[in-house]
């Protein structure tokens, strides 16, 4: 990516390895015994209500904060016990822009390069290479106040990867910018992603997390309620594989009138809530992926002759909504 | 494609090469200076208020024919548009600099960098160096006729630029301090309001100095111990607070809080026990200034050995993080509002204190620049206790020889504010005040400080009798902390 000199950890292999984390602020706990790992090509998007403590957590495994509690391990080092070498595997966009006056594009990134300690070439390459990958190339004797939101968010990255970290935390980067911009910025992680590198990333976006995450993990009132992967959440399952959501909403639809589908449905176990749409039913389903085999069985020896069973993937809003209290603490 | 190195481009790597050795704040900042309006119309009204200036007083005195006064009036045509430049102008741009890191969030993103809180704040005083440079530029060609002037000592004049940047860098790192201390938004507008009036009336102190110091025909050896000793207490009281803006911009696991809130506990009670001791001693039949000096340094000097014995020195670093949230919320002063309270109440205490012997002086009609003896020592001793106690506290006190070591200097730093007066005396040539002998240390100076004393003593009392309570308040919340963190925190863990 970069001039910076640190080899990145191979793919799969954990990052950012987060452990019984606790942080108070007088009596108020932030983040409660928290613990999660983020492995090298993963992107992990990180969920809560305001005030849930994603932002502590986060500046917590930035090294910004001391956790009262618990450890933060960045690539097999401790950022309690050994933060200066843990910082350098670092990059850390926080959720507000932090640009300088006066300054161009070129002269900002310039400066965090030479802060990074590159000397000479090194960090005339480096400058160039998150120039180039963040399409800031043509904009670098621009000055950074007459930057849009998205060009300012893709100034924020090329900060952070400017000593080539394998960790990048960002926190809300998707906050305020318009569907262009989001789209960019949610293709910019994925090449991230794809370069191996470990991303934490913060948004109140959540169909845009979705798409973006690999991993979420909901978080409310400084405790974890769910993680896993995304299909893994959206289908009720938490990072065990255990259905942690017992209900999820099926489609069905078939050549047979609807009236049967619905008398047959109502007959069935784990069958909920059965309503009549345009096309087909829609139903809660309580059952397991084996309930669902058996489900389709059943419509097939009754002769409805279905054409479609689908969902149980809600949308993550939904899990969201179900899963928190919706307050803000 | 490789290609042979042109001597332009030879000479632009070699820049390039020197450049990259210089602090990235500084280079950093420069290029933004020069890009603003600030810097720019600042420096421009400097240029032209200077030559407009020294051309009015070149033009007028050819009119007036051969002028003994011209170099005066010349020079401090000059030495004024200067000094508003380096001492006001350039504090309040240190100030605006370093409360840009918060108002931008761009704090969080040095401190992951390379960059240590050390190397920040260099870098933002390298800059006000180098714009205080650019600064007297401007007044340089006009000054280089000053030797040609009659009517003005050349070592007067040398004196009073010795003195502009130290003054200037001084209320730079105050600058400087006091903006890393003012994270939150709401109060930074007052407190920049703070910073500019302190600013202005520095430089307006500077250009008053010098009006002073041109009238005559020579600084005599007194003058210059005095002048000397005050302008190394600004300084070093500049390097102080420099060092105490380290707190606010340290990583969360640096335990950098600890030499200022030591210090600022122990300044306080000193600052009390200096007070009400030398107060005290008014009423004693034995009573002489210097008797009551004593007396306020040796129960003075070992206040810093309580800070040392009840703070937090001897913590990990996890217990350590416990006593404190903020990094400044100091022990000292919990009925004062912000986190930064510690650091306020430092100004607050700190200046009464320093200036109390002037005031004495002053009360009694006496120059206080001739009669200088109890304010040299009052001022070498505060001025040893600001700059050096919280070097040692920070670099010393991680291990029970270093602590021993700071307690052994502490001493040093009183024995030799007591000898201090002999060597003052040598370089005054005999002129001090006899009451400033050891030889003879209850000998009354009779007409020194305030006749009646009644007015000094009732307010002193008064500021004791406020203080006393809060104090006390402050090292008992001082020692709850320290004991609930140690319990709080399980032993391994510390």
């Amino acid at each position: 990516m970069s001039g910076g000199s640190q080899a990145n950890p191979e793919a799969g292999a954990p990052v950012l390895e987060v452990e019984q984390v606790e942080r108070k602020f007088g009596s108020l706990t932030a983040v409660d015994n928290l613990s999660f790992q983020v492995a090298a090509g993963e992107v992990c998007g990180f969920i809560g209500p305001n005030g849930a403590g994603k932002t502590t957590t986060m500046r917590c495994c930035a090294t910004l904060d001391m956790p009262d509690k618990g450890d933060v391990r960045i690539c097999g080092t401790s950022a309690l016990m050994e933060p200066g070498a843990a910082r350098r595997r670092i990059g850390y966009m926080p959720d507000s822009y932090g640009t300088y006056a006066n300054t161009t594009v070129f002269d900002s990134i310039d400066f965090f390069a030479r802060a990074q300690g590159l000397r000479g070439r090194e960090r005339r390459r480096a400058v160039e290479s998150v120039s180039d990958f963040t399409g800031l190339t043509d904009l670098l004797p621009k000055l950074t106040k007459s930057l849009s939101k998205g060009m300012r968010q893709r100034l924020g990255l090329a900060r952070t990867l400017l000593h080539d970290p394998a960790l990048l935390i960002l926190d809300e980067p998707a906050a305020g910018l318009d569907p262009r911009a989001r789209i960019e910025l949610r293709e910019l992680v994925g090449a991230l992603a794809d370069r191996g590198k470990a991303v934490l990333i913060s948004s109140h976006i959540l169909s845009e997390l979705g798409e973006m995450a690999s991993h979420l993990l909901i978080l409310e009132k400084g405790r974890m309620i769910a993680s896993g992967p995304v299909e893994d959440l959206q289908q009720g399952r938490d990072s065990a594989g255990e259905q942690s959501v017992q209900t999820q909403e099926l489609f069905v639809k078939a050549l047979c009138p609807r009236d049967a589908i619905r008398r047959f449905l109502a007959e069935r176990p784990f069958v909920d809530e059965v309503r009549i749409e345009r096309d087909g039913l829609r139903f809660r389903f309580g059952g397991d992926q084996k309930d669902r085999a058996d489900l389709i069985a059943g419509m097939v020896a009754a002769e409805l002759e279905p054409i479609e069973l689908s969902g149980g993937a809600t949308r993550l809003e939904d899990v969201f909504l179900r899963l928190t209290e919706g307050e803000v603490q | 494609m490789p290609s042979e190195a042109s001597p332009v481009s030879a000479g632009a790597s070699r820049i390039e090469v020197l450049v990259d050795r210089f602090n990235p704040i500084l280079v950093k900042e420069t290029r933004q200076a020069l890009r603003g309006k600030a810097f720019r119309a600042g420096y421009l009204i400097v240029l032209l208020s200077t030559c407009m200036v020294g051309l009015i007083v070149l033009a007028n005195s050819s009119f007036q024919g051969s002028d003994d006064s011209l170099g005066k009036s010349y020079f401090m045509a000059l030495y004024g548009p200067a000094c508003v430049g380096l001492c006001a102008f350039l504090p309040i741009a240190c100030f605006h600099s370093m409360s840009a890191e918060w108002e931008g969030s761009t704090h969080d993103l040095l401190a992951l960098t390379e960059l240590t809180p050390a190397k920040i704040l260099r870098g933002k005083l390298a800059t006000a160096l180098v714009q205080g440079i650019l600064f007297a530029s401007a007044s340089v060609p006009f000054l280089a006729l000053v030797p040609l002037m009659p009517g003005i000592s050349l070592v007067n004049a040398g004196f009073l630029l010795a003195l502009l940047p130290i003054a200037s860098g001084s209320l730079c790192c105050m600058s400087l301090a006091i903006a890393a201390h003012s994270k939150s938004l709401g109060n930074r507008g007052f407190v920049l309001g703070g910073v500019a009036l302190i600013s202005l009336v520095a430089a307006w102190l500077m250009v008053m100095l010098a009006g002073f110091t041109v009238e005559r025909s020579s600084v005599d050896t007194e003058q210059f111990v005095a002048i000397g000793l005050v302008a190394l207490f600004v300084g070093l009281a500049g390097a102080y607070l420099a060092l105490t803006a380290l707190g606010p911009l340290g990583h969360p696991e640096e335990n950098v809080s600890t030499p200022v809130r030591v210090f600022l506990t122990g300044a306080t009670l000193t600052a009390l026990v200096v007070m009400i001791v030398t107060q005290a001693l008014v009423f004693s039949p034995l009573y002489s200034p210097l008797a009551g000096i004593c007396f306020a340094l040796l129960l003075g000097s070992f206040v810093p050995f309580l800070g040392l014995v009840t703070e937090r020195q001897g913590l990990g670093r996890r217990t350590a993080l416990r006593v404190a949230e903020a990094k400044t919320s100091t022990l000292a002063a919990p009925w004062l509002p912000g986190p930064d309270r510690g650091l306020l109440l430092a100004f607050i205490l700190g200046l009464p204190v320093a200036l109390l012997p002037w005031a004495y002086a002053l009360l009694a009609d006496q120059d206080p620049i001739v009669e200088p003896g109890i304010s040299i020592v009052m001022f070498v001793y505060l001025m040893a206790y600001l700059s050096i106690a919280p070097l040692i506290l920070k670099s010393w006190c991680k291990t029970t020889v270093g602590r021993w070591r700071a307690r052994a200097l502490v001493v040093a730093i009183l024995v030799f504010a007591v000898l201090l007066p002999q060597i003052a005396d040598a370089f005054a040539g005999g002129h001090l005040p006899e009451a400033f002998f050891l030889g003879d240390p209850f000998h009354s100076a009779g007409n020194l400080g305030d006749p009646n004393k009644t007015a000094t003593v009732l307010g002193v009392c008064a500021i004791a009798l406020f203080l006393i309570p809060v104090v006390a308040r402050s090292a008992a919340r001082g020692y709850a902390e320290v004991s609930q963190a140690r319990r709080a925190t399980p032993k391994e863990n510390r």
